[in-house]
Formats: structure tokens, C-alpha cells, sequence
């Protein structure tokens, strides 16, 4: 009979050859026996590999080093310890679990925003090269791309890129919104990213324009990957397009497929440089100021503001998030430390009522490294069993985090990989080594002595111990509840702005719809939808909120008053009909909107701002003011509103109003409807009654939105800060509280005796209680002196998240100090009261 | 400690392993072994568990083991001959030694005679 080839492979391999020959031969000398006396296995071969399995389990167990068998008694000893106290274990499981997956959750969205490097040939040598205006936008002529070209000798190429979102994309039959770009051919160079089909276009093409290489992803769900899609034609909006190959799927921007790159008729800035090797974006900038120099000197004044600059493209890419990720970062490392703080504490306690256990251990021979080792173990072993559970816990969170994240740079790469896996790993072996280090090496350095005379009470040095962790955790408390009291004060002070007009059930159509027939016929078609009760009329894609949300076109022009020593103000100028106002719910300071009699005059409505730029101190209403940029003609104001915030809560954009008559031709024109139910119901109707007359354009942002949900998008990040930071705050203190009376409990239980004396002695209970609060209050005192000046630093250096409240604001501390205290009080009450209970003469007669 | 102490401590199977091996001598493989424990004391012994503590009583330095030339049975495989080193013969001394002190006394209440 022949053994089983793996088993006996496996054997040779966890001993030697001729062990393994010797091991089978012993079994196959006794299957021979066996066979020859009246205990025959009925099924040899199966009893055979049963004896082999038996072997290389043995085999196994005897081939590990001694140091990993010892541990593996350790980790036996360890888990038998925690099963015997299952109150504490699943306490610190629970807080453990919670900050290994809030680490865990941090780092998947850190990890795929900012660590990741981008998916090209030395992407750390692609810079962005911009050339911001102050308020204009940017340098855009060909003329600055070709300066930048040909004299920046920093820059190995330079493409140039135009991303279009939703452009129309028709491949055959269906017309589908896709993420279009235009490029020139420089753009795949600076890449180094080349067609994996066909090729690029010539010069010649590019300058017909009448050619298109497709999106890999593109190609292979819409050609289903065939090379027979060369040749072909596809529509994009109006222009047709031959395909003449296929570009690598990481030419397109990470987290947006590129669905068709056309070529791009007219280079201009912003645009893509790839730098020589050894040259850095300082120096590069440096060239660039030079390059750009004869320009700007050409332009004169309106030079004066271009701003030219080269960043690193991951660094563009990640943009603002870079300083708010680094915020959150140090949040978590902050919650995660306080929780290791607070289980050490729980651990530090545990092994004071565990003195006696250990002082058996170490008369039986025990040496101290076991006895640090068995306790670090405990802690290492916790931390594994709350990583454990983490990773479930994360691997759902990271999921949902995905769905209320405000927009960040490759947020949908967001997920559960092998780095991440790894980030959890090192979090649970660093909370397990941290909490568990002080405990250990205070068992460690007891002596056997000192451990049966402590057995009983708790050490003056474990004592210390816990009151230094109980402090550094109140101090992290206070630290972060400042933090989280600015983010959530700067969110309410957002929530509590008056935008100056009602968004409550108000639905705005955001479009560039071609509408047959006048405003006032489109109006009348809305108002006869059931549950709309008004419906205005508002210029290009400049509702309030729901543009700057979905992305309008604003236009924002000079105001002057008449006459001479003239004054001038900047706003945006829109042109509404006349009940725009009331529709609107904006309530005016001075006059009120037009009439039918006043279209003559050529009415205008200024706010506030506008107004006391203009007329300071003084009424504008009954004045005149020119607009150069509509003509000589004057306009005569006629009321003034109130400021209002129709790009958001925090931003305030000069505006003037004026006359939109109904009786034109709706070409370019928004409405808003003021509804009398819930306006998400009313949308789809409105939408369905518009698309019945009018096609859509396949612009962005197009169609009916609720404005309320655009004024969510707009403080979206606000309210996520401040959730996440209620989060943290509302685990930190009750990881607090719970460290608070954890600790407390700890001291009166060890102090029966002496209470018991005290209060024989003559002390009342209000002593007694007033004693153990005192002690607290203590603890708390100390943190907070520590944590609300760091606290202080910390929000220094992000000061520019903050709305309306700067970290200098004395009521935050205030509040800070105030909810620690009253927590601390709170949690301190009950081993307080456990204290001034205990009768004299039962703790007496205990001891 | 005292240096008559210095041959490591022996269980109870490790002895009678070990005493099978002295009374086998050159003919000791973990099959002969296990069938002169079963033989004897009429107790079961597996030959997995005698080989894991003959290689046990190896790292101990007690014992020594080679192997022999392919036999025609056992399909064609080589034994693993264990023999005893000179602190074998001590470690039992003394495991037999510590056992007739501790049961010096009490012959009677144990029927040893």
C-alpha cells in the first residue's frame, strides 16, 4: 500500500526524507500486524492517512521554535484570563473595536485621496500651470500657452486639457450625458500615456477637428472592446467624429472615465507640464513669472493680479481636502489615544484586583517577563479580537462613508483593500502595545514580596499611574471637545443665517432650455400645476442656490450712479420678471418691484450692499444708475432689498435686479415656483411638463431642482464636520465618563478600610462623598488646564475651517470646561455614594 | 540545585519509553518499542505518541537515533534505531531513585511486598 502523496510530501517537508520513509514504514510495519490479528482497520487506506495527519501534527508542533510554543501557552494563559472577567473584556472590546475602526475608516478615505500615488510614469513630476486672475478667471489666450511653451525650459511638455461633464455623447442609436475631453496632443505626452488601438491624431486632424480616440472604459462597454470601432463615426453634442483609436485607460483623470478625447482647437492656460527630472515647481514658477512677464506687461493694470503658479498635480488634484484630511487624521490619533489611555487604566485596575493571582504565579516559579508578557498578551489579544470585529465594523462604515462624504478627489476608489487591511493590523498591534505597556511593566517590576503584601490593596505606584492616564485622557477629552465645539458652533452659525429669502418649499428650474412661445406662457404652464402657487422667471442658470449647487453662468457687472464724481459697485446683474421678489419670499427695505407702468423707465432693484456702495448714508430709490455694459441708457431704481445669500450661507454677492420682460422670448431663462406641498413631490411633475415642451440641452446641472436640497449641498461639508465631530465628542466623553468612574469606583473600593475609619472617627457622609468628588474634580481640573491650551493651538492652526467663531472665543472653553465637569460630576457620583455608605463596622470587621 | 540534579526530569511514559529502549538495545525502532511497552504493562501505546516522545527524549540529549538500510517489508523502508546516551542511564537512576524514596515507608499500606 502506498501512502497519500500530500501527506507524505508534507511530512518530508517538516522533517527530513528518511525520517518521513522511517515514520511510514513504522505505520505500514503496524497496518501488517494489525492485518495479521483480529483488530484490522476496515478501511486501511483512510486508517493509514489518518496515522500520517496524526504525524505531521506532531511533526508540526515539534518543528515550531520553543519561543513560538511559549507563546502560544501565553496567548492560552491570556484568553483564559479574559474569559474570566467578561464584563471588562467586552468593555474594552467595545471601545477598542471603535477606535481601531475609526482609524481603520480615516485611513481607507486618506489612503485612496491623498497616499496613493496617480497611475502614471513619474506622476510626481506633473505640475499644474496656472495663471489666476484676483477676480477675474484665468489667463486664458493661446499667446500665454505658447510663452509658457516654448520658455519655461522646466517643463519637458506641455499639454493642454478642457474636461466637459455631461457633454452628448451618440454611439449609434442613444444619446447618453458622458464626461468628454479635449485635448492637445502634447496633453498625452506630459502623461506619457499612449492609444493601446490606432493611434493619435496628426497635426492636420487637429486642426480639422473632425477626429476622436475613445475611453477604454468607453470602448469596451460600448464597443464591447472590438477593434472594428476604427473607422467608425460617433456624435459629440453637435460635431461628428471619426474614431481612430483607443486611449490607455489612465489618461483619464482619476475617478472620472474620460468617455471620447477630441482634439482641442486652442491650446491655453491652465494646462499640464511634466517636469524635467531635478527641477522643482519652485524653480519652474520662477520661469514662468519670466515667461508670462511681456504678456502681463502688455495687458497693463489687469496683469497686475495674475497670480502664475505651478503646483504638483496630486496636490491640485486633492486640492483644499489636504489641510481637512490632515485635521481629521489628528482627530482620530486623538480618539485612539484616548481610548488606549482608558483601557490601560481598565487594565492597570484589573491587575490590581488581579494582585493576588499574579503573586501566586510568581511564588510558583513565575519569572517577571512572564508575567509582563501574560499581561501584554491579554492586551495584544484584545486589541486582535477588536480588530477583528473592527474590520467588519469598517468594511460596512467605509461604505457608507462613501455615501456622505462631501466631494473629495477619488472618493469612489474609496474601499476595503490590502492596505487598508494592513493599516487595521498596525492599529490593533499599536492600541494593544500601548494600553497594555504600562500594566505589564508595573507587574514586571513587583517584586514576590511586594506582590502578596499589595495583594489586597493597590499600589502607590499603579495608583500614580492611573491618575497620570486619567488626566492625559481628560486632557485629550478637553483638546478634542474644543475642536468639535468650533466645527459645531461654526455649523450652527451657517444653519441660522437669513439667505434673505424663504428656500422652504421653493423649487428652481436651473436650464438652458429652448422653450417655444414667451415667459409669461411657460409661467402660466407651471402655475397650472396642482400645488404650485407662483412661478418667476430669472435669467440664465441663476437661481438662488440651486446654480452655485449644480453649476450656473453668473454676470457680474459695473453699477454707476449718474453725473459727475460718479460712484461704482460690482454685482452680479440678474433679470427677473417682476413677482420674482415675492415668489422668491424676498422682503424689500426701501420701494418695491416694478410695474407694468414703470417697464418704461427702466426699472432696476438694488440690495443693500449695492445701494450704500452707490448712495452712501442716503435712499437710492427714485435715483439713476447706468450699467455701461447694457447700454447709455439710465436705469431708475425702485426699491431696495434686503442683503441677501443667494450663492449660500457664506458667501455674500452683491446683486441688482432688473426687468425681465414677460412678453419675451424665454431663450437662456430659469424659473423658481413656489409650491404649496412638499416641492420633492411636485419636481418629477414639473420636470415631466417642461420635457413635454421643450428638449433638453445636456448641459450640467440641468433640470428641476429643490432648492432646499441645493442649500444641503452647499453646507454639505459644514454638516459632515460637524456630525463627525459630535461623533467623536459624544464617544470621547463617554470614554471618559466611563475612565472617570472606573477610576473613582477603583479608589473607594481599595479605601473601604480607611473611609471605614474616617468615618468612625467622626466623618459625615458628606465628608465622605465631598471627598471622593474633590478627587475627581481634581483629575479633571489638571486635564482640562492641559488639554484646553492644546486645544487652543490646534484650532489655531486650522482656524480657516471655522465660521464666524475663531479659537480665540472664550464661551467655547467655557463649554468645553462646563460638559466635562458636569460629565465627570455625573460619573463620579456613584462610587461617591458608594463611599459615604460604607458602615464603619462591617469594613472594620472585613479586615 | 544540586549537580546530581543536572539530568532533566522525566513523565511517567518517557520513562517507560526509555526503559523499553535500554531493554530492546540495539533492536529499539518506535514499532518495537510500543509493542514492548504493550507487551509488558498491557497498556495501549501509540506509536505516533512513542515516536513524538522518543524525538522529545533526542532534544533532551538523552538519546540518539540512525537509520537503518531499506528492509524488503515495511514496503521497502528504512528504520529509525534510537540508542541511549550514558545521561539516559542517570536520568532513569534517578526517576526510579526519587520514586523508591518517596514510596520508602510505605510498602505496607501499598502491598508492595
Amino acid at each position: 500500500m502506498r501512502p497519500n502523496r500530500a501527506l507524505r510530501w508534507l511530512l518530508t517537508r517538516l522533517s527530513s526524507r528518511d525520517a518521513a520513509e522511517a515514520t511510514i514504514g513504522d505505520l505500514l510495519e503496524e497496518l501488517d500486524e494489525r492485518r495479521g490479528g483480529d483488530d484490522a482497520p476496515r478501511w486501511p487506506r483512510i486508517w493509514l492517512s489518518l496515522r500520517l495527519l496524526r504525524a505531521i501534527a506532531a511533526g508540526a508542533s515539534s518543528a515550531m521554535p520553543a519561543a513560538v510554543r511559549s507563546a502560544g501557552r501565553t496567548l492560552r494563559d491570556a484568553a483564559r484570563a479574559l474569559r474570566r472577567a467578561p464584563a471588562q473584556t467586552t468593555f474594552i472590546l467595545l471601545i477598542l473595536t471603535a477606535a481601531i475602526s475609526a482609524a481603520t475608516v480615516t485611513y481607507s478615505v486618506v489612503d485612496a485621496v491623498m497616499l496613493k500615488p496617480l497611475p502614471y510614469e513619474h506622476g510626481e513630476r506633473l505640475v499644474m500651470v496656472t495663471a489666476q486672475g484676483l477676480n477675474r478667471p484665468t489667463l486664458t489666450s493661446p499667446e500665454a500657452f505658447r510663452a509658457v511653451r516654448d520658455r519655461v525650459p522646466a517643463f519637458e511638455s506641455l499639454g493642454s486639457v478642457f474636461f466637459a461633464y455631461g457633454n452628448q455623447i451618440q454611439a449609434g442609436t442613444g444619446v447618453e450625458l458622458l464626461l468628454s475631453a479635449q485635448t492637445t496632443r502634447d496633453y498625452f505626452d506630459v502623461l506619457s500615456v499612449r492609444p493601446v488601438l490606432g493611434r493619435l491624431w496628426t497635426d492636420e486632424e487637429a486642426k480639422r477637428g473632425d477626429v476622436a480616440l475613445l475611453g477604454f472604459e468607453y470602448w469596451h462597454s460600448h464597443f464591447g472592446g472590438d477593434p472594428g470601432a476604427l473607422g467608425q463615426s460617433l456624435r459629440v453634442m453637435r460635431g461628428t467624429y471619426r474614431i481612430i483609436g483607443v486611449m490607455a485607460a489612465n489618461a483619464s483623470r482619476p475617478g472620472g472615465a474620460v468617455a471620447v478625447w477630441t482634439p482641442l482647437s486652442q491650446a491655453s492656460l491652465p494646462a499640464l507640464a511634466r517636469l524635467r527630472p531635478g527641477t522643482t515647481p519652485d524653480a519652474a514658477a520662477a520661469q514662468l513669472r519670466n515667461a508670462l512677464a511681456p504678456i502681463a506687461q502688455a495687458h497693463g493694470a489687469t496683469a497686475a493680479s495674475w497670480q502664475p503658479d505651478v503646483r504638483r498635480y496630486d496636490a491640485a488634484l486633492v486640492g483644499d481636502s489636504r489641510g481637512w484630511l490632515l485635521l481629521v487624521v489628528s482627530i482620530v490619533l486623538v480618539v485612539v489615544l484616548i481610548a488606549c489611555v482608558n483601557v490601560a487604566n481598565v487594565l492597570l485596575t484589573g491587575a490590581a484586583e488581579r494582585a493576588h493571582d499574579l503573586a501566586i504565579r510568581a511564588s510558583l516559579g513565575a519569572s517577571r517577563r512572564q508575567l509582563a508578557a501574560s499581561l501584554l498578551a491579554e492586551s495584544v489579544l484584545l486589541s486582535l479580537g477588536a480588530a477583528a470585529a473592527a474590520l467588519l465594523v469598517a468594511s460596512w462604515g467605509i461604505g457608507a462613508i462613501k455615501h456622505v462624504l462631501p466631494p473629495l478627489f477619488r472618493s469612489s476608489t474609496i474601499g476595503l483593500d490590502g492596505r487598508v487591511f494592513l493599516a487595521c493590523a498596525v492599529a490593533a498591534f499599536a492600541t494593544g502595545t500601548l494600553s497594555g505597556l504600562v500594566p505589564a511593566w508595573q507587574a514586571s517590576r513587583a517584586s514576590v514580596v511586594d506582590l502578596l503584601k499589595d495583594a489586597a490593596t493597590d499600589s502607590p505606584a499603579r495608583r500614580r499611574w492611573r491618575s497620570a492616564f486619567l488626566v492625559g485622557e481628560i486632557a485629550g477629552i478637553g483638546m478634542l471637545l474644543v475642536v468639535a465645539t468650533l466645527f459645531i458652533a461654526s455649523f450652527i452659525r451657517v444653519s441660522s443665517i437669513d439667505l434673505g429669502f424663504d428656500r422652504a418649499n421653493l423649487l428652481a428650474e436651473s436650464t438652458l432650455y429652448k422653450y417655444p412661445g414667451t415667459v409669461a406662457d411657460v409661467t402660466r404652464r407651471l402655475q397650472g400645476i396642482h400645488g404650485i402657487v407662483g412661478a418667476a422667471a430669472v435669467t440664465a442658470s441663476m437661481p438662488p442656490l440651486v446654480g452655485h449647487a449644480y453649476g450656473g453662468a453668473y454676470d457680474t457687472t459695473q453699477v454707476k450712479t449718474a453725473g459727475t464724481g460718479a460712484r461704482a459697485a460690482t454685482a452680479d446683474l440678474m433679470r427677473v420678471t417682476a413677482n420674482y421678489f415675492s415668489v422668491a419670499g424676498i422682503a424689500f427695505k426701501n420701494g418695491s418691484t416694478w410695474t407694468d407702468a414703470m417697464m418704461a423707465s427702466n426699472p432696476i432693484v438694488l440690495d443693500d450692499a449695492t445701494s450704500e456702495e452707490l448712495f452712501p448714508g442716503g435712499s437710492a430709490v427714485g435715483q439713476l444708475v447706468l450699467v455701461p455694459e447694457r447700454g447709455q441708457e439710465p436705469f431708475r431704481v425702485v426699491g431696495v432689498i434686503l442683503n441677501g445669500h443667494q450663492a449660500g450661507p457664506e458667501r455674500t454677492w452683491p446683486t441688482a435686479f432688473f426687468a425681465l420682460s414677460p412678453e419675451t422670448h424665454p431663450a437662456w431663462v430659469g424659473f423658481i415656483m413656489r409650491t404649496s406641498v412638499a416641492p420633492e413631490l411636485l419636481a418629477p411633475t414639473v420636470q415631466a411638463s417642461l420635457d413635454a415642451i421643450a428638449p433638453r440641452s445636456g448641459s450640467a446641472g440641468e433640470g428641476v431642482h429643490v432648492v432646499d436640497e441645493a442649500y444641503r449641498q452647499l453646507t454639505a461639508k459644514r454638516r459632515f464636520n460637524a456630525s463627525l465631530m459630535t461623533a467623536f465628542a459624544l464617544f470621547a466623553l463617554l470614554v471618559g465618563a466611563a475612565g472617570i468612574y472606573g477610576v473613582m469606583a477603583s479608589v473607594v473600593a481599595q479605601q473601604t478600610k480607611e473611609i471605614g475609619v474616617r468615618v468612625a472617627l467622626g466623618a459625615t457622609t458628606g465628608d465622605i462623598r465631598r471627598g471622593v468628588l474633590a478627587r475627581a474634580g481634581r483629575h479633571v481640573g489638571l486635564g482640562l488646564a492641559l488639554g484646553l491650551p492644546v486645544g487652543w493651538l490646534v484650532s489655531r492652526t486650522f482656524a480657516s475651517f471655522f465660521f464666524q467663531i475663531t479659537p480665540t472665543d472664550g464661551s467655547v472653553y467655557v463649554v468645553v470646561a462646563a460638559t466635562t465637569v458636569a460629565i465627570a460630576l455625573v460619573a463620579a457620583l456613584v462610587p461617591a455614594r458608594r463611599a459615604a455608605s460604607v458602615d464603619p463596622v462591617v469594613s472594620l470587621r472585613a479586615s | 540545585m544540586t549537580a546530581r540534579d543536572a539530568a532533566p526530569p522525566l513523565g511517567e511514559f518517557e520513562l517507560l519509553v526509555l526503559l523499553a529502549t535500554l531493554a530492546l538495545g540495539e533492536a529499539a525502532y518506535p514499532v518495537s518499542i510500543a509493542r514492548a511497552i504493550e507487551a509488558r504493562t498491557g497498556r495501549k501505546a501509540s506509536r505516533t505518541s512513542v515516536l513524538i516522545t522518543l524525538e522529545r527524549l533526542e532534544d533532551k540529549g538523552l538519546l540518539t537515533s540512525r537509520y537503518g538500510d531499506p528492509t524488503p517489508v515495511r514496503g521497502g523502508r528504512p528504520k529509525r534505531y534510537f540508542r541511549p546516551k550514558p545521561a539516559a542511564i542517570q536520568a532513569v537512576r534517578q526517576s526510579i531513585g526519587r520514586i523508591q524514596t518517596m514510596t520508602s515507608g510505605l510498602e505496607t499500606l501499598l502491598k508492595l511486598r
